[in-house]
């Protein structure tokens, strides 16, 4: 017992002596909002000035996202498939036999089935107007995933999985890489540079509405690869 | 140094905003110590969830809607579920 | 013809998209998914080595990602640290080659084409991070490496491999978040992302916000070093991993983490007040790793923990020699890094061949596999001498380098480490040789052994005659990283 109180003590004493130097260093930063602070005179003020016309998205967010710092966001959208190959590559090919038994309830069950069509629209929405309101292929893929997580509680994981072959599953969730990578190479001739959207505003408006799709149906797809994954319904 | 820290405090009106703000960061706190503290594994996922839901309305109301809703679907949405997943297959009580 | 610096991003490009390409066209053929790898970290490592001549040719040169000016977009480019992208191909490239038939043993067939995925990624990850010149970006390549090798390390049959993977995970997530914590008080602070540009904004800055992000950037990328007391985490990931991967993580992966350092030191080169300090605590952390994984080496009974400690003693080396900061030391860390990879990787390798065809690891089990594997054996004792740091072979230069700048920095008490620290590893070197050669084989898997299969044994050969070929250029490698190492630290002394 005294053991574990000098444990507690200790982890108390370890922690104050790293949150004292952090509050300190954190309030001597410049303030966040201040019009004067760095961080939103130097780059930041550029993005703004010019931003939305050069880098071709209203949402400056997306903007940056997909233009100015597009090599980035190509790497987000591999740590995500990489987190994806990862568990596939080390979850255990478990049975279900341990699955819970009980069904859930008749009225959760209809109002998922009723909403499911409906966040599908939405997260479609969000995808293709990435551009102009706030959202893009990140969120729009999140709720594709999580509609179809949803569906998988009220169903069964498995059906769900089945609905797509197994093949189809890895080429779903690759889209954001493949989609990606054709873009940042169709930069070269376009742009004169690797990740460089064109200067026409009609061919750039396309290859980003591209990249949202594919950054979102590949982002939904390895979400809901995750949960299949995890709860054994992995069967590929 | 100091004189400076103190002018931007001095600056620093507490307003209905700011409030809003304090009550938030509050409830995350308390969230937090929960997590940290709670020995059954399924009640700190559910209060994970909690805790991104707050943050996604700090998120919101700072003016960052696209964060907002990543928050919103990511930490109180998916990740709970997959805990959850994982804690019906590995048990729910820390050892 | 496409110019020349277009092939910059294409190094990292290649083996991201190649690795991504992998489970979708070779799911269930493993041999193709094997030729597949081999082929395109061969392309990745002839444009590195394009590059390399490139930038011995005409200096450093840089890449405006998008064609963006570098503030606003991400600037990669080329310098004699991100040279280190060349013996990462290369390492890679054997690694694979040595994998073809070393996985079909120690991974599930129907995870194959998952853990040659994860190594091609790791390869981009890494790539993209030796030439990125953004501090977010570095960020972002440091993840696509990470977490590629947390799941290499778990591929692993070995029942301690998950658990090894989990505390690497951990160590590393939690390192993964200071720097990101840090890459935004430097946001916070000065306005910019590009290292250039805000090197040169924090020399103008107030040191407390500043020692902060550094504090936080040097804890980080040493935790994926495995700097002395937040080593805990690599003797268990890399002795569980499968052979070839502990190769590559041990080679190549916590050398990204002396990279991040080396990158951090260049961020805030300005700001010497706070450099200082940290460069003393740097080089007495070093000394203690170097003599500390020396002599846990020593009472290993697992040769691939001996080796795995055996790095963390390597990485104390390093750091020593960076943080004495004077001119022969840097370089000669500089130097020592690329020569342990090639060393250590061998070294990982031959162990592997001789795992896979005995199924021991235990060291004296392995005794008299001398006769029984000639050219594996041979592999692993020139290397272990090699790696004792004994002229002319490639651990000497480094090593020797580094003393210099002991001496030259006042410090005569890190030579006497650095020789007790390189007679262990000489003794657990005649430890090993000793069994192998001159001891009857007490095991009938050993006495039954052959000689490993050509794509074992070519590798570990091939990676032999570097150990001896860098040991005999090790003044042009000096001569190399000379520039570098001035321009990182300001001027040396």
């Amino acid at each position: 017992m005294n053991r574990r109180r000098a444990g507690r003590i200790l982890t108390a004493v370890l922690i104050a002596a790293l949150a004292v130097p952090l509050m300190y260093g954190m309030v001597q930063l410049p303030a966040p909002g201040h019009a004067d602070a760095p961080a939103h005179t130097n780059v930041s003020a550029g993005y703004i000035e010019r931003g939305a016309e050069l880098g071709g998205s209203e949402n400056l967010v997306t903007g940056v996202l997909l233009n100015f710092r597009a090599l980035d966001t190509f790497g987000e959208v591999l740590v995500i498939f990489t987190a994806w190959l990862a568990v596939a590559a080390v979850a255990g090919t478990a049975s279900n036999a341990e699955r819970d038994p009980v069904p859930p309830s008749p009225v959760v069950d209809y109002v998922i089935r009723l909403l499911g069509p409906f966040i599908a629209i939405f997260a479609l929405f969000v995808i293709v107007n990435g551009h102009v309101l706030p959202g893009g292929g990140f969120q729009g893929g999140v709720l594709l995933g999580a509609m179809l997580i949803l569906l998988s509680l009220v169903m069964d994981a498995e059906t769900v999985a089945r609905a797509v072959s197994a093949r189809s599953w890895i080429w779903l969730r690759a889209t954001g890489v493949l989609v990606f990578a054709m873009v940042a190479v169709m930069g070269l001739p376009l742009a004169g540079y690797l990740f460089g959207l064109p200067d026409e505003p009609g061919l750039r408006q396309v290859l980003t509405v591209a990249l949202e799709l594919g950054i979102g149906i590949g982002g939904g797809a390895v979400l809901a690869g995750l949960f299949f994954a995890i709860a054994g319904a992995d069967r590929s | 140094m100091t004189g400076s820290v103190t002018a931007k405090y001095r600056e620093m009106r507490v307003n209905a905003t700011d409030l809003f703000d304090l009550v938030l960061l509050a409830l995350l706190l308390t969230c937090a110590i929960g997590i940290a503290r709670l020995k059954d594994l399924a009640a700190c996922a559910i209060l994970f969830s909690a805790y991104s839901f707050i943050l996604c309305l700090v998120w919101a109301h700072r003016g960052a809607p696209d964060v907002a809703m990543t928050e919103a679907a990511v930490g109180a949405g998916i990740t709970t579920v997959l805990f959850l997943v994982v804690i019906s297959r590995v048990g729910r009580r820390e050892k | 013809m496409i110019e020349w610096s277009h092939w910059l991003p294409i190094l990292a490009m290649l083996p991201l998209v190649g690795g991504a390409l992998t489970p979708l066209l070779f799911r269930h053929r493993p041999a193709a998914a094997c030729f597949w790898a081999v082929s395109v970290a061969s392309v990745t490592s002839v444009v590195a080595i394009a590059l390399l001549l490139r930038l011995v040719d005409s200096g450093g040169f840089s890449y405006a990602v998008g064609g963006w000016l570098p503030q606003y977009g991400i600037e990669l480019r080329m310098d004699e640290v991100g040279a280190f992208a060349v013996p990462a191909s290369l390492l890679v490239l054997l690694s694979l080659v040595f994998s073809r038939h070393y996985v079909a043993r120690a991974v599930d067939a129907s995870r194959v084409s998952f853990y040659y995925a994860l190594v091609l990624i790791n390869l981009g990850g890494l790539n993209g991070f030796l030439v990125t010149g953004d501090l977010f970006n570095l960020f972002v390549f440091m993840e696509i490496f990470s977490v590629s090798a947390y799941a290499l390390v778990a591929t692993a049959r070995e029942p301690i491999a998950s658990l090894a993977a989990l505390k690497y995970l951990l160590l590393g997530a939690a390192s993964s978040l200071l720097v990101l914590f840090s890459v935004g008080v430097v946001f916070a602070m000065t306005g910019t992302l590009n290292l250039e540009d805000a090197a040169a904004a924090l020399a103008l800055s107030s040191p407390m916000p500043a020692g902060l992000a550094l504090a936080g950037l040097a804890t980080g990328f040493a935790v994926k070093a495995a700097l002395f007391p937040v080593h805990f985490w690599l003797p268990d990931a890399h002795a569980a991993a499968p052979a070839p991967v502990s190769a590559v993580l041990s080679a190549l992966v916590v050398k990204a983490g002396i990279v991040g350092v080396l990158r951090t030191l260049e961020l805030f080169g300005g700001a010497e007040s706070l450099l200082q300090p940290l460069l003393h605590l740097v080089v007495w952390l070093g000394a203690l790793g170097a003599l500390g994984g020396a002599l846990m080496a020593l009472v290993q009974r697992d040769i691939k923990l001996m080796l795995a400690y055996s790095t963390v003693a390597n990485i104390g080396y390093i750091f020593i020699g960076l943080g004495l900061a004077t001119a022969s030391a840097v370089s000669g860390a500089m130097v020592h890094a690329v020569n342990h990879a090639v060393i250590k990787s061998a070294l990982f390798l031959a162990a592997g061949a001789m795992i896979h065809r005995t199924g021991l690891r235990n060291i004296d089990d392995l005794r008299g596999l001398g006769r029984r594997m000639p050219v594996t054996a041979f592999g692993m004792a020139f290397t272990l001498i090699a790696l004792s740091g004994a002229p002319p072979m490639a651990g000497f230069t480094g090593k020797w380098q580094i003393a210099l700048g002991a001496l030259q920095a006042g410090h005569p008490s890190l030579v006497a480490v650095l020789v007790i620290a390189g007679i262990v590893v000489l003794a657990f070197g005649i430890r090993v040789i000793n069994a192998l050669y001159f001891r009857p084989p007490a095991r009938v898997a050993v006495a039954s052994a052959t000689e490993a299969p050509a794509s074992m044994w070519l590798p570990v050969l091939m990676l032999t005659i570097a150990s001896l070929a860098l040991g005999l250029a090790g003044t042009p490698m000096l001569e190399f990283v000379g520039p570098a190492a001035q321009s990182i630290y300001g001027t040396l002394p």
